[in-house]
C-alpha cells in the first residue's frame, strides 16, 4: 500500500512543474459553465418553467452539476494508458512487483489532486456568486450520500476511460473515438441539459448505461427530486456498474496482455 | 508563384486523409451530437416560449443548424496543433531550405488537410438540414447572397490564419494545450457558436463584433436570417477584410521573431 501512495505522492509533486498549463485550462472550463448560465437565463426571461424546472432549479443543475462533473473527472486518463501501452513502457510494470492496475489509480489520483484543488477554488468563487439563487435542501444524511455518490461517480468515470484506453492494445490512432465517445458519454449523463428533456424512449435508454450515474442522478438527488431511498437505490446501481466495469477491465486486460508485444523484456 | 507545387501539397495530403478515414469520421459523430444538444435544449424551451431574446423557433433553429454549417465550412480542424508539431520536432528546417515559402505551404497544407473533413461534416449536416427542413428559414436576397458567400469565403482565412498565429507561440512555449482549449473556447464564444452572441449584454456584443470570429458564424447567419441591411452586411465584409490584413501582418511579423529564436540543429 505504500508503494502506491509514493506514486500518488510524486504524481501530486510532477503535477505542479505543469502549472502553468493547468491554469491555462481555467479560462475555458469557467466558460463552459458561463455559456450554459447565459443561455438558461436568456431562456428564462420569456418562460417560467422549463421541462419542469424552474430557474433556480435549473441555475442549480447547471452550477452543481459543473462543480461535480470537474471534481470528479480524472482529464482524460486514457491518454496515459495509450502511451504507456504505445511507447512500451507497460513492460516497466510488467517487470516490476507492481500491479498495474493499482499503479495508475493512485497515479491518476496524484496527477489530479492539484487541479482538483484549483476547481475547488473554483467552485467556492461560483457557489459565492450564486448564492442567491442556489438550492441547498439536503439534510445530514443526504450529504453522506452525496458525498459516496461523488467517490462512486469518480471510480466509474475512471474505470471507463481505463477500458477507453485499453483499447490502444488494438487500435494505433483512436484521437477521433475518444471525441466521440466522451461527447456521447456528457451527452447520454446529463451534463448538457436533463435527461428529462430527451424523448421519452432515448431518456429510458440512458438509464441501460452508466452515464446517468456520473451526473443526472446524483444531481436530482440533490435537488430534492430524489428521495433519501431513492438516492440509497441509485448508490446501489453505482456500485453495480463498477462491479461490472471492473470485470470488464479485468477481461480486457488479460487479453490485451495477450496481444502486446514488450519487445525487448 | 509555382502553382503546381502548392497542388502537388493538395493532392498528398488528401491521400493522407484519406488513411485516416475512420479518425476523421470519428470527429463528425462527435460534432453531430454538438449540434443537436443546442437543438434539443431551444426545442424544450420554445415549447412554453413563442420568442426568445427576439428569435423564434424557426429563427433559432436556423441559427443552429446554418452556423453549425458555415462552421465546418470555415473550421480549420485543430490544425494549429499539427504546424506547433512541425516546429517542436525540427521539420520546419526543411520548409528554410526549401525554395518554398512556410507560409504558404502552412495555408496550403491548413486548406488540403480540411477538404475530407468538409466534405463529411456537409454530408451530415445536408441530412440535419433535410430533418429540419420545414424549419429553416432563408431571406437573404440574391445581392445578400452574394456577400454571405464572400464573406463564408474570408471566413475560412480567417480561422487559418488563426490557427497558423497559435501555432506560431510553440517558438516560445513547449505546451499549448491549455493555452489552445482555451482559447479556441473563448473564439467559439465570440463566434456565436454557443448561442447568437446579441442574447447578452451589449457590452459583450460589442466585444464580438470587433473580433474576427463573428464572421465564421453569428453575422453570416444574420445575413441568412434577414436581420442585417445590405449596407450593414458591405460594412461587415469591410472589417472582416481589414482583420485579414491585420492578421497577416501580425503573422509576418510574429514568424519572423520566431525564426529568430528557432535553432534549428543540424542545417
Amino acid at each position: 500500500m505504500k508503494k502506491y501512495l509514493t506514486i500518488a505522492k510524486n504524481k501530486t509533486q510532477a503535477e505542479f512543474s505543469h502549472r502553468a498549463n493547468v491554469f491555462a485550462y481555467i479560462g475555458g472550463n469557467m466558460l463552459d459553465l458561463f455559456v450554459q448560465v447565459v443561455i438558461w437565463t436568456a431562456i428564462f426571461s420569456s418562460v417560467d418553467i422549463v421541462g419542469g424546472y424552474s430557474k433556480p432549479e435549473m441555475i442549480t443543475y447547471v452550477v452543481v452539476g459543473w462543480i461535480f462533473m470537474y471534481l470528479s473527472t480524472n482529464y482524460g486518463y486514457e491518454e496515459y494508458i495509450k502511451k504507456d501501452i504505445h511507447e512500451g513502457k507497460l513492460s516497466n510494470y510488467l517487470i516490476k512487483p507492481v500491479n498495474y492496475l493499482s499503479y495508475i489509480s493512485f497515479h491518476s489520483i496524484g496527477r489530479l489532486l492539484f487541479a482538483f484543488s484549483i476547481i475547488l477554488l473554483q467552485a467556492l468563487f461560483f457557489i459565492l456568486f450564486f448564492r442567491g439563487t442556489l438550492i441547498f435542501s439536503l439534510n445530514p444524511a443526504g450529504v453522506l450520500i452525496f458525498i459516496l455518490m461523488f467517490i462512486f461517480s469518480y471510480a466509474i468515470k475512471f474505470s471507463i476511460s481505463v477500458i477507453i484506453g485499453f483499447m490502444s492494445f488494438w487500435a494505433s490512432d483512436v484521437s477521433g473515438l475518444y471525441f466521440a465517445l466522451n461527447i456521447l458519454n456528457r451527452f447520454l449523463s446529463g451534463a448538457f441539459f436533463p435527461i428529462a428533456f430527451l424523448p421519452a424512449t432515448v431518456a429510458k435508454l440512458s438509464y441501460f448505461f452508466p452515464f446517468i450515474y456520473t451526473y443526472f442522478l446524483p444531481i436530482q438527488f440533490y435537488l430534492g427530486k430524489i428521495s433519501l431511498s431513492g438516492g440509497i437505490l441509485i448508490l446501489a446501481g453505482q456500485a453495480l456498474w463498477i462491479a461490472v466495469l471492473y470485470l470488464v477491465i479485468k477481461f480486457i486486460w488479460k487479453r490485451g496482455l495477450l496481444k502486446f508485444e514488450g519487445t525487448g523484456i | 508563384m509555382n502553382f503546381n507545387k502548392y497542388l502537388a501539397i493538395t493532392k498528398i495530403e488528401m491521400s493522407r486523409q484519406l488513411q485516416h478515414r475512420f479518425q476523421v469520421a470519428s470527429y463528425r459523430v462527435g460534432n453531430l451530437i454538438e449540434v443537436i444538444i443546442p437543438l434539443i435544449i431551444w426545442t424544450v424551451a420554445f415549447r412554453s416560449a413563442g420568442v426568445i431574446k427576439g428569435y423564434t423557433y424557426d429563427e433559432m433553429i436556423t441559427y443552429v443548424v446554418v452556423g453549425w454549417l458555415i462552421l465546418y465550412l470555415t473550421a480549420s480542424y485543430g490544425f494549429e496543433r499539427v504546424l506547433a508539431l512541425l516546429i517542436y520536432d525540427g521539420a520546419l528546417s526543411q520548409f528554410i531550405t526549401k525554395p518554398i515559402s512556410f507560409l504558404r505551404y502552412a495555408f496550403t497544407l491548413g486548406f488540403s488537410r480540411s477538404l475530407l473533413a468538409i466534405f463529411l461534416s456537409l454530408i451530415i449536416q445536408a441530412g440535419v438540414i433535410f430533418i429540419a427542413r420545414e424549419h429553416i428559414v432563408f431571406r437573404a436576397g440574391l445581392l445578400d447572397g452574394l456577400i454571405l458567400i464572400l464573406m463564408v469565403a474570408l471566413a475560412v482565412v480567417i480561422r487559418l490564419f488563426y490557427s497558423i498565429l497559435i501555432s506560431l507561440a510553440a517558438f516560445w512555449t513547449d505546451e499549448i494545450s491549455g493555452v489552445d482549449f482555451t482559447a479556441s473556447s473563448i473564439i467559439k464564444f465570440f463566434s456565436g457558436a454557443f448561442f447568437p452572441v446579441n442574447i447578452l449584454p451589449a457590452f459583450f456584443m460589442n466585444l464580438s463584433l470587433a473580433t474576427p470570429f463573428i464572421y465564421t458564424y453569428y453575422f453570416p447567419v444574420q445575413i441568412v436570417l434577414g436581420k442585417v441591411s445590405t449596407v450593414s452586411a458591405v460594412k461587415g465584409l469591410a472589417v472582416e477584410l481589414l482583420w485579414i490584413f491585420i492578421m497577416y501582418a501580425i503573422i509576418k511579423i510574429v514568424w519572423r521573431a520566431g525564426l529568430r529564436k528557432y535553432e534549428s540543429v543540424g542545417i
